[in-house]
Protein backbone atom coordinates (compact mmCIF):
# COMPACT_ATOMS: atom_id res chain seq x y z
CA UNK A 1 0.00 0.00 0.00
CA UNK A 2 1.17 3.30 -0.83
CA UNK A 3 0.68 6.91 0.69
CA UNK A 4 -2.03 7.70 -1.67
CA UNK A 5 -3.85 4.56 -0.81
CA UNK A 6 -3.47 4.92 2.88
CA UNK A 7 -4.69 8.16 2.95
CA UNK A 8 -7.80 7.47 0.40
CA UNK A 9 -8.52 4.29 2.64
CA UNK A 10 -8.54 6.66 5.91
CA UNK A 11 -10.71 9.47 4.50
CA UNK A 12 -13.32 6.64 3.31
CA UNK A 13 -13.37 5.36 7.36
CA UNK A 14 -13.53 9.13 8.49
CA UNK A 15 -17.28 9.68 6.85
CA UNK A 16 -18.66 9.72 10.40
CA UNK A 17 -16.73 12.83 11.38
CA UNK A 18 -17.64 16.51 10.41
CA UNK A 19 -16.07 17.51 7.06
CA UNK A 20 -13.95 20.58 8.96
CA UNK A 21 -12.49 17.59 11.13
CA UNK A 22 -12.35 15.20 8.48
CA UNK A 23 -9.89 17.68 6.54
CA UNK A 24 -8.06 18.24 9.31
CA UNK A 25 -7.28 14.67 10.57
CA UNK A 26 -6.16 13.99 6.38
CA UNK A 27 -4.07 16.92 5.62
CA UNK A 28 -2.39 16.45 9.08
CA UNK A 29 -1.85 13.01 8.04
CA UNK A 30 -0.80 13.14 4.45
CA UNK A 31 1.46 15.87 5.41
CA UNK A 32 3.14 13.35 8.03
CA UNK A 33 3.51 10.76 5.61
CA UNK A 34 5.30 13.02 2.99
CA UNK A 35 7.82 14.37 6.27
CA UNK A 36 8.51 10.86 6.14
CA UNK A 37 10.39 10.86 2.99
CA UNK A 38 10.43 7.94 0.29
CA UNK A 39 12.85 5.53 3.06
CA UNK A 40 10.53 6.69 6.16
CA UNK A 41 7.16 6.45 4.33
CA UNK A 42 6.51 2.34 4.78
CA UNK A 43 8.03 2.55 8.65
CA UNK A 44 5.73 5.80 9.40
CA UNK A 45 2.64 3.71 8.02
CA UNK A 46 3.44 1.04 9.98
CA UNK A 47 3.85 2.88 13.43
CA UNK A 48 0.04 5.04 12.20
CA UNK A 49 -1.69 1.36 11.97
CA UNK A 50 -3.69 0.12 9.66
CA UNK A 51 -6.58 2.75 7.79
CA UNK A 52 -8.99 1.62 10.18
CA UNK A 53 -7.43 1.11 13.57
CA UNK A 54 -6.41 5.04 13.30
CA UNK A 55 -9.50 6.05 11.73
CA UNK A 56 -11.03 4.06 14.91
CA UNK A 57 -8.56 6.14 17.67
CA UNK A 58 -9.10 9.80 15.73
CA UNK A 59 -13.23 8.60 15.73
CA UNK A 60 -12.66 7.60 19.34
CA UNK A 61 -11.04 10.70 20.35
CA UNK A 62 -13.60 13.18 18.46
CA UNK A 63 -16.24 11.44 20.67
CA UNK A 64 -14.38 11.87 23.85
CA UNK A 65 -14.05 15.61 22.98
CA UNK A 66 -17.42 16.02 21.63
CA UNK A 67 -19.33 14.55 25.41
CA UNK A 68 -16.75 17.25 26.85
CA UNK A 69 -18.88 20.17 25.16
CA UNK A 70 -21.71 18.85 25.77
CA UNK A 71 -23.50 21.04 27.91
CA UNK A 72 -23.71 24.22 25.24
CA UNK A 73 -25.02 21.66 22.63
CA UNK A 74 -27.98 20.92 24.83
CA UNK A 75 -28.62 24.69 25.24
CA UNK A 76 -28.85 24.64 21.04
CA UNK A 77 -30.84 22.13 20.71
CA UNK A 78 -33.73 23.91 22.97
CA UNK A 79 -33.42 27.32 21.46
CA UNK A 80 -33.72 25.22 17.99
CA UNK A 81 -36.49 23.64 19.60
CA UNK A 82 -37.92 27.29 20.57
CA UNK A 83 -37.12 28.81 17.34
CA UNK A 84 -39.17 26.10 15.44
CA UNK A 85 -42.11 26.77 17.86
CA UNK A 86 -41.99 30.23 17.40
CA UNK A 87 -42.40 29.35 13.57
CA UNK A 88 -45.34 27.62 14.17
CA UNK A 89 -46.82 30.19 15.98
CA UNK A 90 -45.60 32.78 13.75
CA UNK A 91 -46.92 31.06 10.47
CA UNK A 92 -50.23 32.40 10.28
CA UNK A 93 -49.41 35.86 10.00
CA UNK A 94 -45.77 35.05 8.45
CA UNK A 95 -47.63 33.16 5.24
CA UNK A 96 -50.14 36.16 4.33
CA UNK A 97 -47.25 38.99 5.09
CA UNK A 98 -44.90 37.03 2.52
CA UNK A 99 -47.67 36.36 0.02
CA UNK A 100 -48.67 39.76 0.22
CA UNK A 101 -44.73 40.80 -0.51
CA UNK A 102 -44.36 38.80 -3.07
CA UNK A 103 -47.73 39.92 -4.81
CA UNK A 104 -46.36 43.74 -4.21
CA UNK A 105 -43.41 42.48 -5.96
CA UNK A 106 -44.76 41.07 -8.75
CA UNK A 107 -47.48 44.01 -9.33
CA UNK A 108 -44.55 46.37 -9.39
CA UNK A 109 -42.59 44.31 -11.99
CA UNK A 110 -45.93 44.37 -14.07
CA UNK A 111 -45.91 48.41 -13.54
CA UNK A 112 -42.31 48.61 -14.53
CA UNK A 113 -43.29 46.34 -17.79
CA UNK A 114 -46.11 48.43 -18.62
CA UNK A 115 -44.53 51.47 -19.18
CA UNK A 116 -41.92 49.73 -20.73
CA UNK A 117 -44.55 48.52 -23.16
CA UNK A 118 -46.25 51.85 -23.87
CA UNK A 119 -42.99 52.96 -24.67
CA UNK A 120 -42.34 51.00 -27.17
CA UNK A 121 -45.31 51.01 -28.46
CA UNK A 122 -44.80 55.10 -28.66
CA UNK A 123 -41.53 53.95 -30.47
CA UNK A 124 -43.17 51.86 -33.02
CA UNK A 125 -46.05 54.71 -33.73
CA UNK A 126 -43.25 56.70 -34.04
CA UNK A 127 -41.10 54.80 -37.03
CA UNK A 128 -44.48 54.29 -38.24
CA UNK A 129 -45.57 58.05 -38.64
CA UNK A 130 -42.62 58.52 -39.71
CA UNK A 131 -42.13 56.20 -42.54
CA UNK A 132 -45.68 57.35 -43.83
CA UNK A 133 -44.41 60.99 -43.93
CA UNK A 134 -41.35 60.12 -45.71
CA UNK A 135 -43.39 58.12 -48.51
CA UNK A 136 -45.53 60.99 -48.37
CA UNK A 137 -43.28 63.42 -48.71
CA UNK A 138 -41.88 60.94 -51.56
CA UNK A 139 -45.50 61.31 -53.47
CA UNK A 140 -45.17 64.82 -53.27
CA UNK A 141 -42.22 65.73 -55.15
CA UNK A 142 -43.54 66.22 -58.13
CA UNK A 143 -46.34 68.79 -56.69
CA UNK A 144 -43.79 70.94 -54.08
CA UNK A 145 -40.53 70.12 -53.54
CA UNK A 146 -40.31 72.35 -50.39
CA UNK A 147 -43.49 70.46 -49.11
CA UNK A 148 -41.62 67.14 -49.64
CA UNK A 149 -39.11 67.81 -48.06
CA UNK A 150 -40.72 68.78 -45.40
CA UNK A 151 -42.25 65.53 -45.08
CA UNK A 152 -39.64 63.71 -45.54
CA UNK A 153 -37.47 65.30 -43.09
CA UNK A 154 -39.84 65.38 -40.66
CA UNK A 155 -40.40 61.52 -41.54
CA UNK A 156 -36.58 60.96 -40.45
CA UNK A 157 -36.32 62.68 -37.56
CA UNK A 158 -39.24 60.67 -36.22
CA UNK A 159 -37.74 57.39 -37.40
CA UNK A 160 -34.71 58.19 -35.67
CA UNK A 161 -36.71 59.14 -32.85
CA UNK A 162 -38.51 56.03 -32.71
CA UNK A 163 -35.36 53.72 -33.32
CA UNK A 164 -33.35 55.60 -30.31
CA UNK A 165 -36.10 55.46 -28.21
CA UNK A 166 -36.36 51.23 -29.12
CA UNK A 167 -32.69 50.66 -28.32
CA UNK A 168 -33.03 52.91 -25.29
CA UNK A 169 -35.84 50.67 -23.81
CA UNK A 170 -33.85 47.56 -25.07
CA UNK A 171 -31.17 48.49 -22.39
CA UNK A 172 -33.98 49.64 -19.72
CA UNK A 173 -35.57 46.37 -20.16
CA UNK A 174 -32.15 44.19 -20.42
CA UNK A 175 -31.23 46.21 -16.91
CA UNK A 176 -34.00 45.43 -15.56
CA UNK A 177 -34.57 41.93 -16.11
CA UNK A 178 -30.65 41.67 -14.31
CA UNK A 179 -31.21 43.58 -11.80
CA UNK A 180 -34.59 40.98 -10.69
CA UNK A 181 -32.34 38.29 -11.16
CA UNK A 182 -29.97 39.62 -9.08
CA UNK A 183 -32.50 40.16 -6.21
CA UNK A 184 -33.70 36.47 -6.66
CA UNK A 185 -30.27 34.61 -6.57
CA UNK A 186 -29.13 36.67 -3.93
CA UNK A 187 -32.33 35.60 -1.95
CA UNK A 188 -31.64 31.79 -2.72
CA UNK A 189 -27.94 31.95 -1.88
CA UNK A 190 -28.60 33.52 1.54
CA UNK A 191 -31.70 30.84 2.45
CA UNK A 192 -28.99 28.14 0.77
CA UNK A 193 -26.21 28.96 2.76
CA UNK A 194 -28.69 28.90 6.47
CA UNK A 195 -29.74 25.55 4.88
CA UNK A 196 -26.21 24.55 5.12
CA UNK A 197 -25.24 25.83 8.44
CA UNK A 198 -28.21 23.94 9.98
CA UNK A 199 -26.88 21.18 7.92
CA UNK A 200 -23.53 21.07 9.20
CA UNK A 201 -24.67 21.82 12.76
CA UNK A 202 -26.85 18.68 12.85
CA UNK A 203 -23.71 17.03 11.92
CA UNK A 204 -21.60 18.08 14.14
CA UNK A 205 -24.09 16.58 16.44
CA UNK A 206 -24.32 13.45 15.41
CA UNK B 1 7.25 2.26 29.46
CA UNK B 2 6.94 1.77 33.19
CA UNK B 3 5.01 4.55 33.71
CA UNK B 4 1.99 6.12 31.77
CA UNK B 5 1.89 9.25 29.76
CA UNK B 6 -1.40 10.75 30.56
CA UNK B 7 -2.91 13.72 28.61
CA UNK B 8 -1.96 16.41 30.80
CA UNK B 9 2.11 15.50 30.27
CA UNK B 10 1.59 14.84 26.93
CA UNK B 11 0.19 18.59 26.78
CA UNK B 12 3.25 19.57 29.02
CA UNK B 13 5.93 18.01 26.94
CA UNK B 14 3.89 19.34 23.37
CA UNK B 15 3.51 22.88 24.63
CA UNK B 16 7.37 23.36 26.44
CA UNK B 17 8.83 22.23 23.15
CA UNK B 18 6.52 24.79 20.96
CA UNK B 19 7.26 27.38 23.72
CA UNK B 20 11.14 27.54 21.75
CA UNK B 21 10.18 27.24 18.54
CA UNK B 22 7.06 26.76 16.22
CA UNK B 23 7.58 23.82 14.32
CA UNK B 24 5.14 20.81 12.18
CA UNK B 25 3.98 17.75 13.37
CA UNK B 26 6.35 14.75 12.32
CA UNK B 27 8.94 16.90 13.59
CA UNK B 28 7.40 17.20 16.81
CA UNK B 29 6.04 13.57 16.68
CA UNK B 30 9.87 12.23 15.92
CA UNK B 31 11.60 14.60 18.84
CA UNK B 32 9.16 13.67 21.81
CA UNK B 33 8.94 9.68 20.38
CA UNK B 34 13.01 9.82 21.38
CA UNK B 35 12.13 10.73 24.62
CA UNK B 36 8.99 8.97 25.51
CA UNK B 37 7.25 6.00 24.15
CA UNK B 38 4.69 7.30 22.00
CA UNK B 39 3.39 6.07 18.46
CA UNK B 40 3.03 8.38 15.69
CA UNK B 41 -0.69 8.77 16.09
CA UNK B 42 -0.58 10.28 19.43
CA UNK B 43 0.33 13.51 18.99
CA UNK B 44 -2.97 14.73 16.34
CA UNK B 45 -5.53 14.48 18.89
CA UNK B 46 -3.08 16.22 21.10
CA UNK B 47 -2.43 18.96 18.59
CA UNK B 48 -6.05 19.22 17.88
CA UNK B 49 -7.41 19.47 21.23
CA UNK B 50 -4.72 22.44 21.97
CA UNK B 51 -5.46 24.17 18.79
CA UNK B 52 -9.04 24.08 19.87
CA UNK B 53 -8.57 25.10 23.38
CA UNK B 54 -7.06 28.19 21.89
CA UNK B 55 -3.41 26.87 23.67
CA UNK B 56 -1.86 26.91 19.70
CA UNK B 57 -2.25 28.59 16.89
CA UNK B 58 -1.00 27.22 13.08
CA UNK B 59 -0.32 28.42 10.16
CA UNK B 60 1.11 26.93 6.94
CA UNK B 61 4.57 27.42 4.92
CA UNK B 62 4.79 26.45 1.43
CA UNK B 63 7.34 24.02 1.10
CA UNK B 64 8.36 21.86 -2.17
CA UNK B 65 5.25 22.81 -3.79
CA UNK B 66 3.24 21.65 -0.36
CA UNK B 67 2.05 22.63 3.07
CA UNK B 68 3.72 22.53 6.42
CA UNK B 69 1.47 23.27 8.64
CA UNK B 70 3.35 24.68 11.84
CA UNK B 71 2.20 24.70 15.53
CA UNK B 72 3.20 27.93 17.34
CA UNK B 73 1.96 28.43 21.38
CA UNK B 74 -0.19 31.21 21.94
CA UNK B 75 0.04 33.51 24.89
CA UNK B 76 -3.50 31.09 27.05
CA UNK B 77 -0.67 28.36 26.00
CA UNK B 78 2.11 29.66 27.63
CA UNK B 79 -0.15 30.51 31.00
CA UNK B 80 -1.11 26.96 30.69
CA UNK B 81 2.14 25.39 29.89
CA UNK B 82 3.58 27.26 33.37
CA UNK B 83 0.49 25.81 35.22
CA UNK B 84 1.35 22.12 34.21
CA UNK B 85 4.96 22.68 34.80
CA UNK B 86 4.18 24.27 38.51
CA UNK B 87 1.73 20.91 38.93
CA UNK B 88 4.44 18.80 37.67
CA UNK B 89 7.14 20.22 39.83
CA UNK B 90 4.41 19.34 42.78
CA UNK B 91 3.91 15.83 41.93
CA UNK B 92 7.45 14.77 41.28
CA UNK B 93 8.43 16.56 44.44
CA UNK B 94 5.91 14.73 46.46
CA UNK B 95 6.84 11.52 44.99
CA UNK B 96 10.60 11.76 45.44
CA UNK B 97 9.87 12.92 49.02
CA UNK B 98 7.98 9.54 49.45
CA UNK B 99 10.59 7.27 47.32
CA UNK B 100 13.81 8.78 48.81
CA UNK B 101 12.01 8.40 52.52
CA UNK B 102 11.21 4.90 51.96
CA UNK B 103 14.39 4.37 51.00
CA UNK B 104 16.28 6.07 54.02
CA UNK B 105 13.70 3.94 56.24
CA UNK B 106 16.03 0.86 54.82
Amino acid sequence: MNKYEYITKLEKRLKKLPPAERANAISYYSEYLEEAGPEGVDAAMAGLGSPSQLAAAILAESAASEMESEAPKVRRGLSAVWFAILGIFALPIALPIAIALFAVAFSVLIAIFSVYISLFAAAIALVGGGLVSVIAGLCAIPISLPVALFYIGGGLICVALGLSLSYGIYKLVWLTCRGVSKIFSGIRNRKGRKRQTVFTNKEANV
Amino acid sequence: MLFQVGAPLLDACVLSFLKREDTYGYVLTQALKEKLEISESTLYPVLRRLQKEGCLSTYDQPWQGRNRRYYSITGKGVHYAEHLKQAWTDYTNRINGLIQGGESCE
